[in-house]
C-alpha cells in the first residue's frame, strides 16, 4: 500500500453471511439475475451466458468459486458485472448491500481467521462501521477463475 | 532484406501478424512448461504452434524460420511422447528459439540488417531432442556455421537431424523462383477507387449490426404481439411500417458489410501453384495443378482459417497422392498427374473441392498404421466399412508419411486440418478410390459472424447447429432404434446411423420421457455421420455468432454463442466438439 492513505471506492456484497468489498474500477454494473443459459461440458462454478445489451456474458457463481456452499439464487441476488483483460465477466452474489470508500490505512493485511477464503486472493481486511469487510482482489479471483475454467475444458476434452 | 516477391504485400502482412502471434503464443507456453512442467495438452499446442510456423514460414520462402521451427518441433516432439523430460536446458532452448524467430520474422520487412546465424542453435536442438538435458554440459556448442548455408544441421547427427538436410535441397530450388519478377502482384492496378480498411473495424462495424438485427426483430415482435392484442390503432400501424422498413433497410446494410468483407479464394489459392511446383520438382514428379472458381469470394476471416488446410491437403497430394511417373506409366495413366481444385457457392456455403489422379488411399496400410498406433482394435478394425477406414486419417496421432519431411508428416496435419476447419462450423469429408484418387470436399459458411443455423431445443432451452454440419433431419419411429455393435443406431437408405442423444452430450439430465417418435439431425463429422437425437425443432435461422471471450471460449463443446429473438442466449453447438476429441475413441467404444 502507498504510504499517504488515500480512500478506495468500493461495492460491498454479501456472500455465505460474510461482507466482501471488490474495488469499484472493476465493477461496470450490478443487474438483477436474468435468464442464464447453460454451457456445455464447463466446470460447475461457471453458471453460464447471460444476455447484457446484446453482448454474451459469461456468469461465474462466487459461491462455488470461492468455496461456499452453492445455493439457490433469491429476490436479493445480484451479479456483478466485472471488467477483466478487456472482457465483461458476471459474478453472482448474494446481495449488494452499499458503495462505499476504504481508507487504505484501514486495511489490515488478510488472515485465515477472518475468512475461508484463500488468502491469495484478499487484499486485506478493513473495518466498515461496526462491520468487517473482506477486500477481494477481483483481479487474483479471476485470474484463477479462468485458469481452471480452461484446465476443466481442455481436461473434459481430453477424457472424451 | 525484402519481403519476397512471391509474395503481394497483402499476404505478407496477414503472415506476419499470424506468426508473430503465434510466436508470442509459442513463447507464453513456453514460460508456463516451465510451471506446469510437462502439462500434456500445453505440449500439444506448442507442437501445433511449432508445426504451423514452420508451414506458414516455409510457404513465404523464409528457409531458416522453417529449419528452425522444424528443429523446435523435433525437441516438442520428444516432449510431448514423454519420451523426455521437461528440464530447464531445454526450456532455455525452446526460449532462444523464440527469440530467434521473433528477430527473424521482422528481418525482411527492414532496410537494414543481416540474419542472424540459426544453424548453431538449431544443432543445439536437435542434439537435445537427441539426448535430452543431461548431455548438454558435455556437448561442445559447435562453431558457428551461420556461412555455410547448404547443410544447416549436423550430419553427426541422427534420424532427426537427417531430415533437416534432406529438406535443403527444396529450399535451396527455392531461391531462384524467389527472385523472379512475381507476375501476379496485384498492387498498382488497384489503385483506383477504393480505400483499405482495417478488418478489426469491419469486424466490429458486423458485431454492431448484428446487435441491430436483434433489435429489430425484438421491435418486430413487439409490433406484431400488439397487433394480435389491440385494435386498430395508427400508431400501431406506423410501428409495423417502421420495423418493416427497418428491417430492409438492415438486410441491407448487413450484405453490404458482408460484400466489403468479401475476398475472391484466389488470394489463398495462389500460394498453390509454387507449392505444387517445388514439391513435384523435389520428389521428382510431373504434377499439373488446375484450378477453377477462384473467382469465387468469401469472408476474409473465412479465407485465414482456409490458407493452411488447403496448403496442407494440396502438399498431401503431391507427397502421398500422385504417384512417380515411371509408376504411373506402368499403371496405364499419363506420367503427369493432376490436381483439380474447384470452388464455388453451394447456397450459403462454399465449396471447395480437391481431387487427384493418383493411387488413393491405401486402405490396407490405414487399417494397419491405426492398428498399430493404437488408435482402433484389430477387432474394430476388421468390422469397418472401408470409407470408415479411410476417415482415419483424420484422427490425430495418424499419419502414413512413412518419412519425415520438413513440411509435411508426423501426423498432426489432417488432424489440424479437421480441427481447423470444424472450428469455423465447416466440414471436410474424403472419397477414395484405390488407383483412382482421392476426393476432398470442404463446406465452410460464407462468413465467420453470420451463418446458418438449424435451431433444436432440449428440455425448452434452444440450441442452435450449425448448417454446414448437417446433412438432414429425420425422424424414426422408437422401434426402428437397434443395437450395432452396442451403440444405438438406425438403418436409412441401407446405410446405418449410429445415433446419440444430445441431453447424454451436454449432461442434461433426462426428463423422462419415453418418446415414440424420435427426431434425430443427421451431422456430418469428418466423413462420417451422426444421428444426434433432439427434443424438438426450431427451424432454420440466421445466427448472429458473439464473441465468446477467454472464459469459456476453450469450451470445444460449443463453438460460440447467439442471441435469439426473445433475448435467450442460444449455445452454438460443435457436436464433433461435443462427440469427443476424435473419430478413434468413437470407432474404440463402438468396439470395447
Amino acid at each position: 500500500m502507498v504510504a499517504p492513505s488515500e480512500d478506495i471506492p468500493v461495492v460491498c456484497f454479501d456472500l455465505a453471511g460474510e461482507m466482501y468489498a471488490a474495488d469499484v474500477d472493476h465493477v461496470r454494473e450490478i443487474i438483477r439475475l436474468p435468464d442464464i443459459s447453460p454451457v456445455p461440458k464447463a466446470p460447475a462454478f461457471i453458471r453460464g451466458m447471460i444476455n447484457l445489451r446484446g453482448k454474451v456474458v459469461p456468469v461465474v457463481d462466487f459461491r462455488r468459486l470461492l468455496g461456499f456452499k452453492p445455493e439457490q439464487p433469491t429476490k436479493r441476488s445480484r451479479i456483478l458485472i466485472m471488467d477483466f483483460n478487456h472482457q465483461l465477466v458476471g459474478a453472482i452474489v448474494d446481495g449488494v448491500s452499499q458503495v462505499t470508500r476504504i481508507m487504505t490505512d484501514a486495511i489490515e493485511p488478510p488472515s485465515n481467521i477472518v475468512s475461508r477464503v484463500d488468502t491469495a486472493y484478499l487484499r486485506g481486511v478493513a473495518t466498515l462501521g461496526d462491520q468487517l469487510a473482506i477486500f477481494l482482489d477481483i483481479d487474483r479471483v479471476l485470474d484463477a477463475a479462468q485458469e481452471k475454467a480452461i484446465a476443466v475444458l481442455n481436461a473434459r476434452q481430453e477424457r472424451a | 532484406m525484402t519481403i519476397p516477391p512471391s509474395v503481394s504485400e497483402e499476404e505478407w502482412e496477414v503472415f506476419l501478424a499470424e506468426t508473430q502471434e503465434q510466436i508470442e503464443g509459442l513463447e507464453t507456453s513456453t514460460l508456463r512448461l516451465e510451471q506446469d512442467d510437462g502439462d500434456p495438452e500445453l505440449l500439444r499446442e506448442m507442437f501445433r504452434l511449432a508445426h504451423t510456423i514452420k508451414g506458414s514460414s516455409a510457404a513465404v520462402g523464409l528457409d531458416s524460420m522453417a529449419r528452425l521451427t522444424h528443429a523446435m518441433e523435433s525437441l516438442l516432439d520428444k516432449l510431448r511422447s514423454g519420451q523426455m523430460e521437461v528440464r530447464p536446458p531445454l526450456v532455455d532452448a525452446l526460449f532462444q528459439g523464440c527469440d530467434l524467430l521473433q528477430r527473424l520474422v521482422v528481418l525482411p520487412t527492414q532496410t537494414s540488417g543481416e540474419e542472424p546465424p540459426v544453424d548453431p542453435l538449431i544443432e543445439r536442438l536437435l542434439r537435445l531432442a537427441e539426448h535430452g538435458g543431461e548431455t548438454v554440459a558435455t556437448a561442445q556448442p559447435v562453431a558457428s556455421r551461420g556461412g555455410d548455408s547448404g547443410r544447416p544441421a549436423a550430419s553427426s547427427s541422427a534420424p532427426t537431424g537427417g531430415t533437416a538436410v534432406a529438406e535443403a535441397p527444396t529450399a535451396v530450388a527455392v531461391q531462384p523462383v524467389a527472385d523472379a519478377p512475381a507476375p501476379d502482384r496485384e498492387l498498382g492496378g488497384a489503385a483506383s477507387a477504393s480505400v483499405r480498411i482495417d478488418v478489426e473495424r469491419l469486424d466490429t462495424l458486423m458485431e454492431l449490426i448484428g446487435e441491430l438485427v436483434i433489435d429489430r426483430a425484438r421491435i418486430e415482435q413487439i409490433a406484431t404481439r400488439w397487433a394480435a392484442s389491440a385494435r386498430t390503432n395508427v400508431l400501431r400501424t406506423q410501428l409495423s411500417d417502421v420495423s418493416l422498413h427497418l428491417r430492409r433497410t438492415l438486410d441491407d446494410l448487413r450484405d453490404e458489410v458482408l460484400k466489403s468483407r468479401m475476398v475472391p479464394v484466389s488470394s489463398v489459392l495462389r500460394r498453390l501453384p509454387r507449392v505444387v511446383r517445388d514439391l513435384a520438382r523435389a520428389s521428382g514428379k510431373q504434377v499439373e495443378l488446375n484450378i477453377d472458381g477462384e473467382e469465387t469470394e468469401l469472408d476474409r476471416s473465412v479465407v485465414d482459417e482456409l490458407a493452411d488446410p488447403l496448403v496442407h491437403l494440396v502438399r498431401n497430394a503431391v507427397d502421398h497422392g500422385i504417384e512417380s511417373p515411371a509408376e504411373r506409366q506402368a499403371q496405364g495413366k499419363p506420367a503427369g498427374g493432376t490436381i483439380h481444385i474447384l470452388a464455388r457457392h453451394d447456397e450459403n456455403q462454399i465449396l471447395i473441392e480437391l481431387k487427384d489422379d493418383g493411387r488413393g488411399v491405401d486402405v490396407d496400410r490405414v487399417r494397419e498404421v491405426a492398428i498399430s498406433r493404437g488408435l482402433v482394435t484389430q477387432d474394430a478394425a476388421n468390422r469397418m466399412s472401408e470409407s470408415d477406414l479411410i476417415d482415419l486419417i483424420f484422427v490425430p496421432g495418424f499419419s502414413t508419411a512413412s518419412s519425415v519431411t520438413a513440411v509435411s508428416g508426423r501426423g498432426v496435419g489432417m488432424d489440424i486440418v479437421r480441427s481447423r476447419i470444424e472450428r469455423v462450423n465447416g466440414s471436410i469429408t474424403v472419397n477414395s478410390l484405390s488407383g483412382e484418387g482421392t476426393h476432398f470436399m470442404i463446406r465452410l459458411p460464407l462468413t465467420l459472424a453470420i451463418i446458418r443455423g438449424l435451431l433444436v431445443t432440449l428440455r425448452d432451452s434452444p440450441y442452435a447447429i450449425p448448417l454446414a454440419t448437417v446433412a438432414e433431419v429425420v425422424r424414426i419411429p422408437r422401434e426402428q432404434v437397434r443395437s450395432v455393435g452396442r451403440r444405438p443406431a438406425i438403418e436409412l437408405r441401407g446405410e446405418v446411423l449410429p445415433l446419440v442423444w444430445l441431453d447424454e452430450l451436454l449432461a442434461v439430465p433426462s426428463d423422462g420421457h419415453e418418446r415414440q417418435s424420435l427426431i434425430a439431425v443427421s451431422v456430418r463429422i469428418g466423413g462420417r455421420r451422426i444421428g444426434v437425437i433432439v427434443d424438438g425443432l426450431g427451424g432454420e435461422q440466421d445466427v448472429v455468432i458473439k464473441p465468446l471471450g477467454s472464459f469459456i471460449g476453450k469450451a470445444r463443446g460449443i463453438a460460440g454463442a447467439t442471441i435469439l429473438v426473445d433475448g435467450r442466449v442460444c449455445p452454438i453447438l460443435n457436436i464433433a466438439g461435443l462427440l469427443t476429441a476424435s473419430t478413434a475413441s468413437l470407432t474404440q467404444s463402438e468396439a470395447s
